[in-house]
């Protein structure tokens, strides 16, 4: 049983310029004090505020929203990769995080010399990546360029071999930036086969993505963000109507939905585990 | 992946508001443990790259690695004949001295160096719960093949020399696995300053290039009159030392062990206080 509880977290960045990354002109500051220290200029972004998601098994999410609503942010909280600086979170389950294209593959290497290392990082088991080397090099139909380097290979067939690696994998909880395309067009039906049996032994998925038909076929909900917070949620038709009509839903209507989707975005106390 | 983990500590405005007192008591020590954890129970995962590291970087070229023991040969025996000269010693022994010195140096100089660019040349960290002792212990790995090939090099040297050979030099062994201990807590301190600071590394890599001459690498500490404090305070005089002494066939003096001990306790607890206060940032820094 998958779960990702992550209750009230806020996340904000801060903008470093080149004089706030200096040890140097830090300790001046600090040591001159005040009269330097209003020229450090302290900007900050806000990427999640006060966001609560509930999701369990059988849960596929679709995240929209315009670049920079905090769409990948959320996705890298689940993730592990940064940390939200309030709020609570209680994830479980093995998370397979396909955030980064292509993380792990060195053009340099052959196809099939690049099958470890990208499973190995996304914490894949000895026998899985030994399943990998086996089924692999046939799925991806690349004869003996499995045995090139990749910087040999055309788009298609690296495409082919990154869609490969990712989805050999199993994950509880799956998180995709963008959904994997295989490329060329006679590897569609393949590569729909390949990713639905991924996504049938994962319990749960979150994914980012622009593609209103991928949102509306592949998930059981869709959330708009913007600035950090949920502006939308509910059926991905629904959703994905609303957010391509552009415009943000009024204050009364956010909470309705909000009410109508409580068990997903309400706030629940730690008892309830 | 970072387990049921709780969020707190950053230093933003809005940490400040909830809890002065949060950050390294509560959470960041639990996430500067399990990132050490982590990057132990990964170790499969680090050698690899470390491995494909220098396989790469040796792609094209067949005797590999050995390009760089080769160039330190050389320049070994080029020192040699100079300050042998210079010092009116015998080139032998000058030449068997310095090697070893050398080849020390050139692990911890290199690893001192290449451990602040850890996080900075990083790409996994940004879509991966990777962690930074493991991406230390990527670099230590490395730099630790490197130093094998360097290592048989000059062995070789040694052997064709027909220098005198103890069995005193095996105890050399357990000063590599000081070397390997300390290239990884190396990381982990000094990756996550350089990165939010960026011109550590290059005062780090300024300030190495003075101690390379005030550490007896070159020249031996009798020759400045015995244990003068740049010696005796010099930690990379005593990490060397306890390679350097075994393979010549003496033993290593007491208080570089002593000193060497203290350091990498230091280390640890360096190393454990600063992922516990940096590691929720890291991210945040790239």
């Amino acid at each position: 049983m998958a779960h990702i509880r992550i209750q009230g977290i806020s996340l904000e960045y801060p903008i470093y310029d080149v004089t706030s990354r200096s040890l140097k002109i830090s300790l001046l500051q600090q040591a001159v004090g005040s009269r330097l220290a209003k020229d450090r200029r302290n900007v900050r972004v806000q990427a999640i505020q006060n966001l609560t998601m509930n999701l369990s098994d059988g849960d596929r999410v679709g995240l929209v929203g315009h670049n920079g609503s905090g769409k990948s942010t959320l996705l890298r909280v689940i993730a592990g990769v940064t940390f939200p600086q309030l709020g609570k979170m209680d994830i479980k389950g093995r998370v397979v995080p396909l955030i980064e294209r292509g993380l792990g593959v060195n053009s340099e290497l052959t196809g099939r010399q690049n099958i470890s290392l990208p499973l190995m990082l996304l914490g894949a088991t000895g026998a899985e990546i030994r399943a990998a080397h086996q089924e692999i090099p046939e799925w991806t139909g690349l004869g003996e360029f499995i045995d090139l380097p990749v910087r040999t290979y055309s788009d298609g067939m690296r495409a082919r071999l990154m869609f490969a690696i990712s989805t050999a994998i199993h994950g509880d909880i799956l998180l995709l930036d963008e959904w994997l395309g295989a490329g060329d067009a006679q590897f569609v039906q393949a590569a729909s086969e390949r990713m639905e049996r991924m996504l049938a032994s994962a319990g749960i998925m979150v994914v980012a993505s622009h593609s209103a038909e991928i949102i509306q076929k592949f998930c059981t909900k869709a959330v708009w963000m913007e600035r950090g917070e949920i502006i939308a949620i509910g059926s991905p038709d629904m959703v994905m109507q609303r957010y391509l009509e552009g415009l943000r839903p009024p204050q009364e209507e956010i909470e309705e939905m909000m009410r109508a989707e409580s068990n997903i975005v309400k706030f629940k106390t730690a008892t309830s585990r | 992946m970072f387990g049921g983990n709780k969020a707190k500590a950053g230093g933003s405005a809005l940490e400040r508001q909830r809890s002065l007192a949060s950050g390294f008591s509560r959470g960041g020590l639990g996430v500067g443990l399990y990132d050490i954890w982590r990057g132990l129970v990964t170790w499969p995962v680090w050698m690899r790259l470390a491995q494909q590291d220098i396989a790469l970087r040796y792609k094209r070229s067949v005797i590999g690695p050995f390009w760089i023991s080769l160039s330190l040969a050389a320049m070994i025996i080029g020192m040699s004949l100079l300050y042998s000269q210079i010092f009116k010693t015998d080139f032998k022994e000058y030449l068997v001295y310095l090697s070893i010195g050398l080849l020390c140096w050139n692990y911890l100089s290199v690893m001192i160096n290449e451990s602040c660019v850890v996080l900075t040349d990083d790409t996994y960290l940004r879509a991966l719960p990777v962690s930074v002792v493991g991406l230390a212990g990527r670099s230590m790995m490395r730099n630790g093949i490197i130093f094998a090939h360097n290592l048989l090099t000059v062995l070789v040297m040694l052997v064709i020399l027909q220098a005198p050979f103890k069995l005193t030099a095996f105890h050399a062994l357990s000063g590599v696995a000081v070397y390997a201990v300390f290239g990884v807590l190396l990381g982990s301190i000094l990756a996550p300053i350089c990165l939010r600071f960026r011109d550590v590394a290059q005062v780090i890599s300024s300030v190495l290039g003075i101690l390379f001459f005030l550490t007896p690498i070159i020249w031996k500490p009798d020759q400045v009159g015995g244990r003068v404090a740049i010696v005796e305070y010099n930690p990379i005089f005593h990490l060397i030392e306890i390679v350097r002494a075994p393979l010549l066939g003496h033993d290593v003096a007491p208080q570089s062990w002593a000193f060497v001990g203290l350091f990498l306790v230091v280390s640890l607890f360096t190393a454990i206080l600063v992922l516990s206060v940096t590691r929720r940032r890291v991210y945040m820094w790239m």
